[in-house]
């Protein structure tokens, strides 16, 4: 056999492991580049199955070109999260048609580890995690299978060994990458950023509100965020997280004015105060979500003039703050008269029945104002639901007097239409309310995306109100599932299936725990656990101590273990007794050769001692008898063995 | 440049060879055991160090982990690789002769007594290599190739044998020095002229020898008895080989002398002649004696005779018969 040449069966499984580290990375490459790779692979595994010669050089060249300047035409790029990763996907393509040999296959397993990084860029869910894992489980079986002997063709049994070998490295290893991810020195931020390298738009909340932009989410069971709670937690319905805040309408949208500013943080009435972590996913925007109110801005955040934590970047991958807030606060008593002019302005001419009601209020104090809106809200008998009809031009009228079926950003859009007609200044709050409690922390989802508003009044500043309250108590005091008729939710979000229910928060628990220990493991999250153990700084004499000693600890468990294992295999009591036997003639310089059995080595010592050839016979009947013969005869070897005396 | 690390070399070679001193067999332990990153390791931790930039640059926790459980696997792969090697009892086996050009064969016996498959052995003198497993609690024999250039005694080289097992990443070796040596014969020289004539013995003083001359009986087969003399209607009788013996006082017999040969030949170009001779008459099946100065084999035959021809050819004027051939 010759040793540089690969083994059918394991051309197919590196074949079939290549496909799978490409596999999830499809939908996200151009249609012409997977179907060229579908037929590089197809090629290749033909090749295989033929075993056939590997195309010429004059042929691959131009191929590898022509994949490269594809995917800069696609791309305008080779870097980066996009380029990078087809460019990867394409040499690898390419390189599977010049692998003769085992070196060759070398560099497609190296590559292939690095597949196994690309996905991490996109993906780094449990689930995820656990398919990488068994990929590079794969791969490192074909790694050894190339380094030990003979093929695997129509020897499963050896492939199967190798890969439980390969299982054992795994399982040894494990200790050590638990002591590096704990203890490898983490760097903040990136060595170089591409321009390309911004995450794509994910499901969230938008900086602009129109009719439908909140119902449509509703139906999205993705997580938004996590919190645990440090001590109690505020009550369900005081559980507002505070996303944009639209202040300008052009009769159809709202849309965010721009922050400028910062604003003042609420003072903090003593034993109102709660502290939270919140474990945020992506979501593309700067806002950090806190709990209205935050009473400290974390590092890496401010407090804007709209009374938001926000970040100066997007989120663009996950997040974890530290923030504590109260749920009894004041905010904007001495608000900017450009600010409150701003959150009284109106596009003239639209929804004149609306108008018609609000400016009948006007007369009334600010307060009152506020009142009578709920009131005639109340009066109107309107319905909370997810799937109201569209109402185009002069929405707020056609909702409020025809239609009456509304979700949150139809009521809270209505209700800060008509005070603002009023002269009351106010303003649509978006973001998050409620959340799920799962044992210990809160699971927030889109569907928990919800519209409230803000009114400012003199002397008191800005009041929350939320119209939604009024029509569906229930949406804020339970949840969304509580407030609409079953059929009109996902089946995941429903109140009634427990069995299913129950299951998915066991699973949301490990993904958090998987989010706060492993994705969520940043350098703040770094210095944090060891400080608890008492290290301050990663050049201190005790990280060197932890660090080091915890690795040459595993190391030496590892090494102790394996060289344990070498031990000699128990020799069989027979088997000593002939040696001990034998050993008696070494000073007469007969010493048993490697190549020589009993049998000769006995007729050697016959031959030495004609006298006593017979005893010498005997002795080796009895050893062969016991060793080979039936069992149980121990005892009459040894007897047979220790009778004779020589000399 | 070759002649500044030639002392270099030198004082290496001195040094393993303590380490392993010459001899029957070598077990290794723990400190004739060497280990360091193979070429493939190499690349392997360049791959690890880009797999590391793109875990940082990109901050993926999970890019962070696949780096170090492949660092951690390459490191317990280290342990291994070592212990793939560590506590194997290398011996010297048998040899086998060669010509002068040929390949030389030497035997190492490996035998593992611990309860361990050992992976992908590969032993080496230079780049003759051959690779073998062995089972737990049992032997492997390898035959290796050396070529053989000089005729006279072949001592085996150093012996290396090394491991990259299971991973590649790392790669273990030892060296083991053997006290075997095989003898490699002149090389027949291709297109010898004929074979003398043979004399009818006289002058020799030897009154009776089996010859070819008269049938004097049957006598069992021996080993190295030339087949023509195989009794065959004998042996179709009963199942027993049977040898035919002649008596004869003049058998012609076939003297390869040294002194009769052309005086124009070099000592490597005689030898090489009588070294075809020797395999002609014995392919012949004719009994041929050699006479080499200061030694001489009486004419007879079989492969014990020839080889003890090749052997005396081989060993012409070495009287001490030192190392020479390829070791190093």
């Amino acid at each position: 056999m010759s040793i540089e040449r690969l083994d059918r069966d394991q051309q197919f499984a590196l074949l079939a492991v290549l496909a799978g580290l490409l596999a999830p990375h499809l939908p996200r490459l151009p249609l012409w580049l997977v179907a060229t790779l579908g037929l590089l692979f197809v090629w290749r595994g033909w090749l295989t199955r033929i075993q056939g010669r590997m195309p010429p050089k004059w042929l691959l060249l131009p191929i590898t070109f022509a994949l490269m300047i594809g995917v800069f035409i696609e791309y305008r790029t080779l870097l980066g999260r996009t380029g990078g990763v087809a460019l990867l996907a394409a040499l690898v393509g390419a390189k599977l048609l010049e692998t003769r040999a085992r070196r060759d296959a070398l560099i497609l397993i190296y590559l292939g580890y690095f597949l196994v990084l690309t996905n991490f860029l996109f993906d780094q869910t449990m689930t995820m995690a656990i398919y990488l894992g068994l990929m590079v489980l794969l791969i490192t079986t074909l790694l050894m299978g190339w380094h030990s002997l003979g093929g695997w063709t129509g020897r499963w049994q050896t492939a199967l060994g190798q890969l439980r070998f390969s299982g054992v490295l795994f399982l040894q290893a494990l200790p050590v990458m638990a002591l590096l991810f704990v203890f490898f020195p983490r760097l903040d931020g990136p060595l170089w950023r591409l321009p390309q390298d911004r995450g794509q738009t994910r499901a969230g909340l938008a900086d602009s509100m129109s009719p439908g932009s909140f119902s449509d989410m509703s139906r999205d069971d993705e997580v938004a965020f996590r919190v645990s709670f440090e001590g109690g937690r505020p009550d369900q319905s005081q559980l507002y997280w505070r996303g944009p805040v639209f202040e300008d309408y052009d009769g159809l949208t709202w849309t965010q004015a721009p922050m400028p500013g910062n604003a003042p943080l609420p003072k903090v009435e003593p034993g109102s105060e709660v502290r939270y972590s919140v474990m945020l996913e992506p979501h593309q925007r700067p806002w950090l979500l806190a709990l209205d109110m935050p009473t400290m801005t974390p590092t890496g955040s401010r407090f804007s003039s709209h009374y938001q934590l926000v970040s100066p970047r997007n989120l663009d991958k996950r997040r974890r703050v530290e923030i504590s807030a109260t749920t009894r606060f004041r905010i904007g008593l001495e608000e900017s008269p450009a600010l409150l002019e701003r959150a009284l302005l109106l596009p003239a001419g639209i929804n004149p029945r609306a108008t018609a009601v609000a400016q009948s209020w006007r007369p009334l104090p600010p307060a009152e104002r506020v009142n009578a809106a709920l009131r005639f809200f109340g009066a109107q008998r309107l319905q909370y639901t997810l799937q109201p009809p569209l109402y185009g031009q002069n929405a707020i009228d056609r909702f409020v007097f025809d239609g009456k079926q509304g979700f949150c950003e139809h009521f809270a859009g209505a209700f800060v239409f008509m005070l603002r007609v009023a002269g009351v200044p106010a303003r649509v709050v978006g973001g998050y309310q409620g959340g799920e409690d799962n044992g210990g922390y809160l699971i927030v989802r889109q569907a928990d995306a919800h519209a409230w508003t803000e009114v400012w009044l003199e002397g008191e500043g800005w009041r929350r109100v939320d119209p939604t309250f009024e029509v569906a108590p229930a949406r804020i005091q339970e949840g969304l599932a509580s407030a609409v008729s079953a059929d009109e939710l996902p089946y995941l979000l429903r109140l009634d299936n427990n069995l299913i229910k129950r299951a998915r928060l066991l699973l949301d628990s490990a993904v958090n725990t998987w989010n706060l220990w492993v994705v969520g493991y940043t350098p703040d999250r770094q210095r944090e656990l060891l400080r608890k153990l008492g290290i301050d700084s990663l050049a201190s004499g005790t990280f060197v101590a932890w660090f080091v000693g915890g690795l040459g600890l595993l190391v030496a468990l590892v090494a102790g273990w394996l060289l344990w294992r070498m031990r000699p295999p128990r020799v069989d009591p027979a088997r000593r007794l002939w040696d001990a036997y034998c050993a008696r003639f070494a000073r007469d310089g007969l010493i048993p050769q490697p190549a020589e059995g009993p049998a000769d080595f006995s007729r050697r010592l016959q031959a030495a001692y004609p006298d006593r050839a017979a005893e010498v016979a005997a002795a080796l009947a009895a050893y062969l008898a016991t060793r080979y013969g039936e069992r149980g005869s121990i005892t009459a070897l040894a007897q047979q063995l220790h009778s004779t005396k020589w000399r | 440049m070759m002649s500044l690390l030639a002392p270099l070399r030198q004082y290496w070679n001195q040094w393993l060879q303590r380490r392993h001193p010459r001899g029957g067999s070598q077990r290794l332990s723990q400190h004739r055991v060497y280990i360091f990153l193979s070429r493939g390791g190499a690349v392997f931790c360049v791959m690890l160090l880009a797999l590391l930039g793109g875990a940082i640059n990109y901050d993926l926790a999970l890019a962070y982990l696949l780096v170090f459980l492949l660092a951690a696997m390459a490191l317990v792969s280290l342990f291994h690789t070592f212990r793939n090697l560590l506590g194997l009892t290398l011996l010297a086996g048998r040899t086998q002769p060669c010509f002068a050009g040929e390949t030389a064969r030497f035997e190492i016996v490996l035998q593992n007594d611990n309860a361990l498959l050992r992976q992908n052995l590969r032993l080496r003198y230079g780049e003759m290599a051959e690779a073998t497993d062995v089972a737990a609690g049992d032997g492997a024999r390898i035959w290796l190739g050396l070529p053989a250039t000089v005729r006279g005694w072949l001592q085996a080289p150093r012996l290396r044998i090394e491991t990259d097992w299971p991973l590649g990443i790392f790669r273990a070796w030892s060296y083991a020095y053997f006290d075997q040596r095989t003898l490699v014969y002149p090389r027949p020289e291709p297109d010898p002229p004929a074979l003398p004539q043979a004399d009818l013995g006289e002058g020799e003083g030897e009154a009776t020898r089996r010859g070819q001359d008269d049938f004097a009986g049957l006598r069992p087969f021996q080993r190295g008895d030339s087949p023509r003399h195989i009794a065959w209607k004998a042996a179709a009788r009963d199942d027993s080989l049977m040898a035919k013996e002649f008596h004869g006082t003049a058998a012609p017999s076939l003297w390869l002398d040294w002194d009769q040969l052309d005086r124009r030949l070099s000592t490597e170009a005689a030898l090489s002649r009588l070294s075809a001779w020797v395999l002609q008459a014995e392919a012949e099946g004719q009994l041929y004696g050699l006479r080499l100065p200061g030694r001489t084999l009486p004419p007879a035959q079989g492969p014990d005779h020839r080889d003890a021809c090749l052997a005396a050819l081989a060993l012409f004027g070495e009287p001490g018969s030192g190392n020479r051939g390829a070791a190093s």
